[in-house]
């Protein structure tokens, strides 16, 4: 086990499990036979699902993005405090080689799904993304910014204006605010996929497909086709496209 | 706040007046402290990990959501 995050397991043990104990989560500590036999009598196996390994990481942007403001419970959220870290994370330990995004968003914050957008788009390290089920809004921009981004057959991108909540004032500056909103998303994902700015745009300000908003949803090929993403497929392709580019980036560095 | 979804702004902030959470700082060691919920008085559910060391963010012991039984009584520090 990586050295460094036996000693954080180590002080989390001393520190914590003597006082509480994480619920659905077992310590992984060889020493402690109580453990191992509880994991025994409550799932019926002797190893502990946190010391199963594996050299590529999984994110899974689901719900909403949650931004500057914490969200009613009842909503699903991303919460990008956490997700930026653990991409920090990913990127400085050597015992991860790639990173996989699971998409099924129904949009958010703008600044925090930007955020998270650009940290993955400067990581180092390979990542692919998938979208399953819908990565609409703020989600468009998070899923281009990976190296290579799939799409199964049945999923929807939405690209839609921004919307403002709350009070508007009815002055030309509240629209030239959300103009230059909207051109941050518009030039990010112009520049991380093969769509050209003025596709996007017109995209996005396109009358007569949504029933009571303007804007396009793209379903599975459509939004392949517009070159927003790269291919259609799921985790298989997914995980054989993560797999290769690790493979290239090994043969670069070695 | 600017907020890009296809969910409108009232369904998603539904209740926003009247949702209110309690959070508590826990100090585990030097490096970590958790912001917690309280659920109940032997409950506590992470909301948040305060940590400038990344590798806590990625163990399955401190993910948001996760619930802590606690064997003490908190209140009694206080």
């Amino acid at each position: 086990m990586y050295d460094h995050e036996q000693t954080i397991r180590d002080g989390f043990q001393k520190n914590f499990i003597g006082q509480f104990s994480a619920q659905g989560t077992q310590p992984d500590n060889p020493q402690s036979q109580d453990n191992s036999l509880q994991t025994l009598k409550e799932l019926g196996q002797t190893a502990t699902t946190s010391s199963l390994k594996s050299d590529i990481h999984i994110i899974p942007i689901i719900g909403q993005i949650e931004g500057h403001l914490v969200l009613p419970q009842k909503n699903k959220t991303t919460k990008y405090e956490h997700v930026i870290p653990q991409l920090v994370a990913v990127e400085e330990n050597p015992e991860i080689k790639g990173l996989l995004l699971v998409l099924n968003t129904v949009g958010g914050d703008i600044e925090a799904g930007l955020a998270i957008a650009e940290m993955i788009s400067s990581m180092n390290k390979p990542t692919v993304s998938i979208v399953l089920g819908g990565g609409h809004s703020i989600g468009v921009p998070i899923t281009v910014s990976t190296n290579y981004s799939f799409i199964v057959p049945t999923a929807s991108m939405t690209i839609h204006p921004i919307r403002l909540t709350g009070m508007v004032i009815g002055v030309p500056q509240t629209y030239e605010y959300l103009d230059k909103m909207q051109d941050r998303i518009i030039k990010f994902v112009s520049l991380h996929s093969r769509i050209p700015e003025g596709k996007f745009r017109e995209l996005m300000f396109r009358t007569g497909e949504l029933v009571r908003d303007i804007g396009t949803v793209l379903i599975g090929k459509e939004a392949v086709d517009v070159g927003l993403l790269d291919e259609v497929g799921g985790l298989n392709e997914a995980l054989a496209k993560l797999r290769f580019l690790i493979r290239q980036r090994g043969e670069v560095f070695v | 706040m600017l907020n890009y979804s296809i969910y409108p702004g009232e369904l998603i902030f539904e209740d926003y007046d009247t949702f209110e959470a309690e959070y508590e700082e826990i100090e585990l060691n030097d490096e970590v402290r958790l912001l917690v919920e309280r659920i109940n008085n032997n409950q506590l559910k992470i909301s948040q990990i305060i940590s400038s060391n990344p590798n806590y963010y990625l163990l399955q012991e401190f993910q948001p959501g996760t619930i802590l039984n606690t064997t003490l009584n908190l209140n009694q520090n206080h």
